[in-house]
Protein backbone atom coordinates (compact mmCIF):
# COMPACT_ATOMS: atom_id res chain seq x y z
CA UNK A 1 0.00 0.00 0.00
CA UNK A 2 1.01 3.59 -0.48
CA UNK A 3 0.89 5.89 2.50
CA UNK A 4 0.19 9.54 1.77
CA UNK A 5 1.45 11.89 4.46
CA UNK A 6 1.59 15.67 4.55
CA UNK A 7 4.99 17.26 4.90
CA UNK A 8 4.30 18.01 8.56
CA UNK A 9 3.22 14.41 9.23
CA UNK A 10 6.36 13.16 7.52
CA UNK A 11 8.49 15.50 9.64
CA UNK A 12 6.87 14.18 12.80
CA UNK A 13 7.41 10.60 11.62
CA UNK A 14 11.07 11.32 10.88
CA UNK A 15 11.55 13.03 14.25
CA UNK A 16 9.99 10.09 16.12
CA UNK A 17 12.13 7.65 14.14
CA UNK A 18 15.24 9.63 15.05
CA UNK A 19 14.25 9.99 18.70
CA UNK A 20 13.32 6.32 19.17
CA UNK A 21 16.15 5.02 16.97
CA UNK A 22 13.68 3.15 14.77
CA UNK A 23 13.03 3.22 11.06
CA UNK A 24 9.82 4.85 9.84
CA UNK A 25 8.09 1.52 9.18
CA UNK A 26 8.79 0.44 12.78
CA UNK A 27 7.38 3.71 14.14
CA UNK A 28 4.16 3.28 12.15
CA UNK A 29 3.92 -0.37 13.16
CA UNK A 30 4.30 0.63 16.82
CA UNK A 31 1.66 3.32 16.39
CA UNK A 32 -0.81 0.81 14.95
CA UNK A 33 -0.13 -1.68 17.76
CA UNK A 34 -0.59 1.01 20.39
CA UNK A 35 -3.79 2.25 18.76
CA UNK A 36 -5.17 -1.30 18.79
CA UNK A 37 -4.30 -1.80 22.49
CA UNK A 38 -5.87 1.54 23.47
CA UNK A 39 -8.97 0.91 21.36
CA UNK A 40 -9.38 -2.58 22.81
CA UNK A 41 -9.11 -1.32 26.39
CA UNK A 42 -11.53 1.55 25.78
CA UNK A 43 -13.97 -0.89 24.13
CA UNK A 44 -13.86 -2.95 27.33
CA UNK A 45 -14.85 0.10 29.36
CA UNK A 46 -11.37 1.00 30.63
CA UNK A 47 -10.19 4.62 30.66
CA UNK A 48 -6.90 6.20 29.63
CA UNK A 49 -5.18 8.87 31.72
CA UNK A 50 -2.02 10.94 31.59
CA UNK A 51 -0.61 11.65 35.03
CA UNK A 52 1.96 14.27 35.98
CA UNK A 53 3.42 13.38 39.39
CA UNK A 54 5.29 16.67 39.70
CA UNK A 55 2.41 18.96 38.82
CA UNK A 56 -0.07 16.61 40.53
CA UNK A 57 -2.24 16.64 37.45
CA UNK A 58 -4.24 13.85 35.94
CA UNK A 59 -6.10 14.14 32.65
CA UNK A 60 -8.26 11.62 30.90
CA UNK A 61 -7.39 11.02 27.27
CA UNK A 62 -10.22 10.68 24.80
CA UNK A 63 -9.42 8.65 21.71
CA UNK A 64 -11.44 8.60 18.52
CA UNK B 1 2.80 -21.11 14.12
CA UNK B 2 6.52 -21.11 13.29
CA UNK B 3 9.10 -23.07 15.20
CA UNK B 4 12.87 -23.42 15.39
CA UNK B 5 15.10 -26.03 17.04
CA UNK B 6 16.66 -25.24 20.43
CA UNK B 7 18.40 -27.23 23.13
CA UNK B 8 17.31 -27.52 26.71
CA UNK B 9 18.97 -29.65 29.40
CA UNK B 10 17.79 -32.85 31.03
CA UNK B 11 18.50 -32.07 34.68
CA UNK B 12 19.25 -35.59 35.90
CA UNK B 13 21.76 -36.54 33.20
CA UNK B 14 22.87 -32.94 32.39
CA UNK B 15 22.51 -33.96 28.72
CA UNK B 16 21.30 -31.46 26.11
CA UNK B 17 17.89 -32.36 24.72
CA UNK B 18 16.40 -31.22 21.42
CA UNK B 19 13.29 -29.07 21.76
CA UNK B 20 11.28 -26.65 19.64
CA UNK B 21 10.84 -22.97 20.22
CA UNK B 22 7.43 -21.85 18.95
CA UNK B 23 7.04 -18.12 18.42
CA UNK B 24 3.43 -17.59 17.39
CA UNK B 25 1.41 -19.30 20.09
CA UNK B 26 -2.35 -19.20 19.89
CA UNK B 27 -5.02 -19.37 22.58
CA UNK B 28 -5.37 -23.15 22.18
CA UNK B 29 -1.66 -23.65 22.89
CA UNK B 30 -2.06 -21.81 26.20
CA UNK B 31 -5.12 -23.88 26.98
CA UNK B 32 -3.23 -27.11 26.20
CA UNK B 33 -0.44 -26.03 28.55
CA UNK B 34 -2.79 -25.01 31.33
CA UNK B 35 -4.75 -28.27 31.16
CA UNK B 36 -1.53 -30.06 32.09
CA UNK B 37 0.17 -27.43 34.26
CA UNK B 38 -2.69 -26.44 36.56
CA UNK B 39 -3.17 -29.88 38.17
CA UNK B 40 0.60 -30.15 38.58
CA UNK B 41 0.77 -26.79 40.34
CA UNK B 42 -2.16 -27.66 42.59
CA UNK B 43 -0.68 -31.05 43.50
CA UNK B 44 2.64 -29.40 44.34
CA UNK B 45 0.91 -26.77 46.50
CA UNK B 46 -1.03 -29.48 48.35
CA UNK B 47 2.19 -31.43 48.91
CA UNK B 48 3.94 -28.34 50.27
CA UNK B 49 1.07 -27.37 52.55
CA UNK B 50 0.94 -30.94 53.94
CA UNK B 51 4.69 -30.74 54.54
CA UNK B 52 4.13 -27.66 56.68
CA UNK B 53 5.17 -24.95 54.23
CA UNK B 54 3.55 -21.65 55.22
CA UNK B 55 1.16 -20.15 52.68
CA UNK B 56 3.37 -17.07 52.43
CA UNK B 57 6.27 -19.27 51.34
CA UNK B 58 4.45 -21.01 48.48
CA UNK B 59 5.65 -20.16 44.94
CA UNK B 60 4.36 -16.69 44.06
CA UNK B 61 3.11 -17.70 40.64
CA UNK B 62 1.07 -20.67 41.90
CA UNK B 63 -2.16 -18.91 40.84
CA UNK B 64 -1.05 -18.08 37.27
CA UNK B 65 -3.39 -19.22 34.55
CA UNK B 66 -2.21 -18.90 30.95
CA UNK B 67 -5.68 -19.52 29.58
CA UNK B 68 -6.81 -16.32 31.32
CA UNK B 69 -4.11 -14.46 29.42
CA UNK B 70 -5.03 -15.94 26.02
CA UNK B 71 -7.18 -12.97 24.93
CA UNK B 72 -4.04 -10.81 24.90
CA UNK B 73 -2.69 -12.79 21.95
CA UNK B 74 -5.11 -11.09 19.56
CA UNK B 75 -3.19 -7.84 20.06
CA UNK B 76 -0.63 -7.05 17.34
CA UNK B 77 1.78 -5.98 20.07
CA UNK B 78 1.60 -9.28 21.94
CA UNK B 79 3.90 -12.20 21.26
CA UNK B 80 3.38 -15.76 22.51
CA UNK B 81 6.38 -18.06 22.78
CA UNK B 82 6.72 -21.62 24.02
CA UNK B 83 9.27 -24.42 24.32
CA UNK B 84 7.89 -27.81 23.33
CA UNK B 85 9.60 -31.09 24.11
CA UNK B 86 8.62 -34.59 25.14
CA UNK B 87 5.05 -33.95 23.97
CA UNK B 88 4.51 -31.11 26.45
CA UNK B 89 4.91 -27.36 26.75
CA UNK B 90 8.03 -26.96 28.88
CA UNK B 91 7.84 -23.20 29.21
CA UNK B 92 5.80 -20.22 28.01
CA UNK B 93 6.43 -16.52 27.57
CA UNK B 94 4.23 -13.60 26.61
CA UNK B 95 5.74 -10.31 25.41
CA UNK B 96 4.51 -6.92 24.33
CA UNK B 97 6.16 -4.25 22.22
CA UNK B 98 4.04 -1.30 23.36
CA UNK B 99 3.26 0.39 26.66
CA UNK B 100 6.76 0.10 28.10
CA UNK B 101 9.89 2.12 27.43
CA UNK B 102 13.48 1.63 28.58
CA UNK B 103 14.31 3.00 32.03
CA UNK B 104 18.08 2.57 32.17
CA UNK B 105 19.85 5.89 31.66
CA UNK B 106 21.75 5.22 28.42
CA UNK B 107 18.60 3.89 26.74
CA UNK B 108 15.96 5.90 28.60
CA UNK B 109 12.69 6.25 26.69
CA UNK B 110 13.74 3.90 23.88
CA UNK B 111 11.33 1.13 22.89
CA UNK B 112 11.91 -2.36 24.23
CA UNK B 113 10.36 -5.79 24.34
CA UNK B 114 8.59 -6.17 27.67
CA UNK B 115 8.24 -9.70 29.01
CA UNK B 116 4.79 -9.80 30.61
CA UNK B 117 4.96 -13.41 31.77
CA UNK B 118 7.58 -16.13 31.66
CA UNK B 119 7.09 -19.49 33.30
CA UNK B 120 8.63 -22.93 33.10
CA UNK B 121 6.37 -25.95 33.44
CA UNK B 122 5.81 -26.88 37.11
CA UNK B 123 7.93 -30.05 36.78
CA UNK B 124 10.87 -27.86 35.67
CA UNK B 125 10.71 -25.47 38.62
CA UNK B 126 12.53 -26.29 41.84
CA UNK B 127 9.89 -24.47 43.87
CA UNK B 128 7.30 -27.00 42.64
CA UNK B 129 9.44 -30.08 41.96
CA UNK B 130 12.40 -31.06 44.17
CA UNK B 131 14.01 -32.77 41.15
CA UNK B 132 13.21 -30.69 38.08
CA UNK B 133 13.00 -32.47 34.72
CA UNK B 134 14.37 -29.92 32.24
CA UNK B 135 16.58 -26.86 32.69
CA UNK B 136 17.58 -23.90 30.49
CA UNK B 137 13.94 -23.39 29.48
CA UNK B 138 13.80 -19.85 30.91
CA UNK B 139 17.13 -19.01 29.30
CA UNK B 140 15.91 -20.10 25.85
CA UNK B 141 12.77 -18.01 26.26
CA UNK B 142 14.75 -14.97 27.37
CA UNK B 143 16.96 -15.42 24.30
CA UNK B 144 13.79 -15.39 22.20
CA UNK B 145 12.81 -12.06 23.79
CA UNK B 146 16.20 -10.57 22.90
CA UNK B 147 15.91 -11.89 19.34
CA UNK B 148 12.45 -10.35 19.04
CA UNK B 149 13.89 -7.06 20.28
CA UNK B 150 16.56 -7.20 17.58
CA UNK B 151 14.01 -8.07 14.90
CA UNK B 152 11.86 -5.11 15.96
CA UNK B 153 14.82 -2.73 15.73
CA UNK B 154 14.98 -2.34 19.53
CA UNK B 155 18.70 -3.28 19.68
CA UNK B 156 18.16 -6.15 22.13
CA UNK B 157 16.56 -4.04 24.85
CA UNK B 158 14.26 -6.14 27.06
CA UNK B 159 12.47 -5.20 30.27
CA UNK B 160 10.46 -7.19 32.79
CA UNK B 161 9.15 -7.32 36.32
CA UNK B 162 10.50 -10.30 38.25
CA UNK B 163 8.80 -12.18 41.02
CA UNK B 164 10.38 -10.89 44.22
CA UNK B 165 12.38 -13.88 45.36
CA UNK B 166 16.14 -14.42 45.46
CA UNK B 167 16.13 -17.38 43.04
CA UNK B 168 14.21 -15.58 40.30
CA UNK B 169 16.14 -12.34 40.70
CA UNK B 170 19.46 -14.20 40.63
CA UNK B 171 18.37 -15.85 37.37
CA UNK B 172 17.99 -12.46 35.69
CA UNK B 173 21.06 -10.90 37.30
CA UNK B 174 23.26 -13.78 36.12
CA UNK B 175 22.12 -13.23 32.57
CA UNK B 176 23.09 -9.58 32.65
CA UNK B 177 19.85 -7.79 33.37
CA UNK B 178 20.14 -4.74 35.60
CA UNK B 179 17.79 -4.42 38.58
CA UNK B 180 16.20 -1.02 39.10
CA UNK B 181 14.50 -1.91 42.36
CA UNK B 182 10.85 -2.31 43.34
CA UNK B 183 8.32 -0.60 41.09
CA UNK B 184 5.53 1.08 43.05
CA UNK B 185 3.35 1.07 39.92
CA UNK B 186 3.59 -2.74 39.74
CA UNK B 187 2.87 -3.91 43.29
CA UNK B 188 6.51 -3.25 44.15
CA UNK B 189 7.73 -6.04 41.88
CA UNK B 190 11.42 -5.57 41.10
CA UNK B 191 12.04 -4.19 37.60
CA UNK B 192 14.88 -5.58 35.48
CA UNK B 193 16.19 -4.40 32.16
CA UNK B 194 18.69 -5.66 29.60
CA UNK B 195 21.03 -2.96 28.37
CA UNK B 196 21.47 -3.49 24.61
CA UNK B 197 25.14 -4.49 24.94
CA UNK B 198 24.49 -6.98 27.76
CA UNK B 199 21.63 -8.51 25.76
CA UNK B 200 23.96 -9.09 22.83
CA UNK B 201 26.58 -10.66 25.12
CA UNK B 202 23.91 -12.93 26.62
CA UNK B 203 22.77 -13.99 23.17
CA UNK B 204 26.31 -14.71 21.98
CA UNK B 205 26.95 -16.76 25.12
CA UNK B 206 24.12 -19.13 24.22
CA UNK B 207 25.23 -19.62 20.61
Amino acid sequence: MTLNLTQHEMEVLEELARKKELNKTAVLRQALRLYQVVDEKLSRGERLFFEDDVAKKKAEVFVL
Amino acid sequence: MSRSPVEIVECQSRRPIAAWLHDELGALDLLDAEIVWMPQRLKAVARMLRAGVAEADLPQHRHWNWWDKAYELKMLATGGFGIHCDGQWQGLMMTTTVGHAARLKPQLGKPLVYVKYLESAPWNVKAFAPNPTYGAVGTRLLEAAVRLSLAEGFAGRVGLHALPNPQTERFYQRRGLIGLGPDSDMDNLPYYEFPAAAAMAFLNEGE
